[in-house]
């Protein structure tokens, strides 16, 4: 529990689940926890502030979000609480990257990076890089595995920053928009002073930038013939272009988070499509109550702003999927499965078969990690229609 | 914040869960 302007913030760690509420709600914490009744916690309330509190539906809101243990002795259920990654990484083992003296050491390889660069910009790598071999499959799986052993390290400086907190942290696939992610869920940290939870949000892309500064380091040394520098030119390509995906905050990236929290918003991605939402019914003559009406300016500022972010980011981002993206896939896989159907020689059908199996495992991860997050919502839209049907 | 019947209800809001994340 801690404070945060007028508000408390109050959460499991173990769940990740928080909530905010003002000073009267942290002191009905505080009386309920004693063990009194109900009713005598709303007696108390109102001898000391005048104020007839309504204790039950607070009690209820706070079981709508796992916070109650039991009452009248009756447990209540729990099954909010999810296995954490690497259970056995403890605190004491990571507590070291929480200190200044490693994001010093981190920023200073980014810098020398940076001014190896500016010295010798000859050294910046082609995107032509990418296709280094003449068998394009190999080029494609060396990507793949230098990609998303970076990927995972990004990921593992956000897990093992939250664990030296004491937070559990759990890694998984994810989507946003088209495409397939890896996060980690943190959601404990929303109890953690500012400097540990800026250090969480920003550990990917301190650790992504050091690695680039690294590699151009490298770049800058090892002869351009060795075989050392290929890897190096993907490295700091793939970082660059890593680091580039996080400015894209209306898919809650690690600069969203950033951004919500200098903001002092509560969940600026649910307002801002709540926001949108109302906007959108207000068009059409639908009407409805304003979402940020019991908002501060500032906080109704930020969503405004946000909300607009939101709406052109997802316009591009879908456009570009629909125009481009899509057909460039088609344009690669139609070939190669009219090589796996009419067949030819050897290595043509190798080569079709990893191109097909890359982009059918891609897609279907990111295709389960869609219905995984979207997929209840989706099945809640057509449960009354078919209830609906039945009963006609 | 205010019921009809006069009684101060808490508002209760559910913070953002913090999913960091990275491109695959």
């Amino acid at each position: 529990m801690r404070r945060d302007g007028a508000e408390w913030i109050v959460g499991r760690v173990e769940t990740g689940e928080f909530v905010s509420f003002p000073d009267i709600g942290r002191r009905t914490i505080d009386l309920l926890a004693g063990g009194g009744p109900i009713d005598d916690v709303a007696e108390r309330l109102n001898a000391e502030t005048g104020t007839a509190v309504d204790v039950a539906d607070f009690v209820t809101a706070l079981m709508g979000v796992g916070f109650v243990a039991e009452i009248d002795g009756r447990p209540m259920d729990d099954t909010r609480r999810e296995r954490p990654s690497l259970p056995w990484l403890k605190p004491r083992h990571v507590r070291w990257t929480l200190r200044p003296a490693v994001l010093a050491g981190l920023v200073t390889i980014f810098l020398c990076g940076l001014i190896a660069l500016a010295v010798r910009p000859g050294i910046m790598p082609s995107p032509s890089i990418m296709a280094w071999s003449e068998f394009g499959t190999v080029s494609l799986v060396t990507q793949i595995a230098i990609a998303w052993s970076l990927v995972m390290l990004h990921e593992l400086a956000h897990l093992c920053t939250a664990r030296a907190a004491g937070v559990p942290g759990r890694m998984t696939l994810g989507s946003r928009l088209q495409f397939l992610v890896v996060q980690t869920d943190v959601s404990g940290v929303w109890g953690e002073e500012k400097r540990v939870r800026m250090t969480v949000y920003l550990a990917g892309m301190t650790l992504d930038a050091a690695i680039m500064g690294a590699g151009l380091v490298g770049l800058a040394i090892v002869p351009p013939e060795a075989g050392v520098h290929t890897a190096l030119s993907i490295v700091v390509l793939t970082q660059i272009d890593a680091m580039s995906f996080q400015l894209l905050v209306f898919m809650r990236t690690d600069l969203y988070f950033v951004a919500q929290d200098l903001a002092g918003c509560r969940n600026l991605y649910g307002d801002g499509a709540a926001y949108g939402r109302f906007l959108a019914r207000r068009a059409i003559g639908r009407g409805g109550v304003n979402p940020l009406t019991a908002f501060s300016r500032r906080e109704r500022s930020a969503v405004r702003s946000y909300t607009l972010l939101l709406v052109l980011g997802t316009v591009v981002c879908l456009t570009v999927a629909v125009t481009i993206v899509i057909p460039a896939l088609a344009a690669i896989a139609l070939p190669a499965i009219g090589t796996l159907l009419n067949g030819g020689d050897g290595l043509a059908v190798i080569d079709a078969a990893i191109v097909v199996l890359v982009l059918a495992g891609v897609q279907g991860l990111w295709g389960w990690a869609w219905w995984r997050r979207h997929g209840p919502r989706i099945k809640r839209w057509f449960t009354p229609a078919a209830a609906e049907g039945t009963e006609g | 914040k205010t019921a009809a019947d006069g009684t101060v209800k808490i508002e209760i809001r559910r913070l953002d869960r913090l999913e960091t994340t990275e491109r695959l």
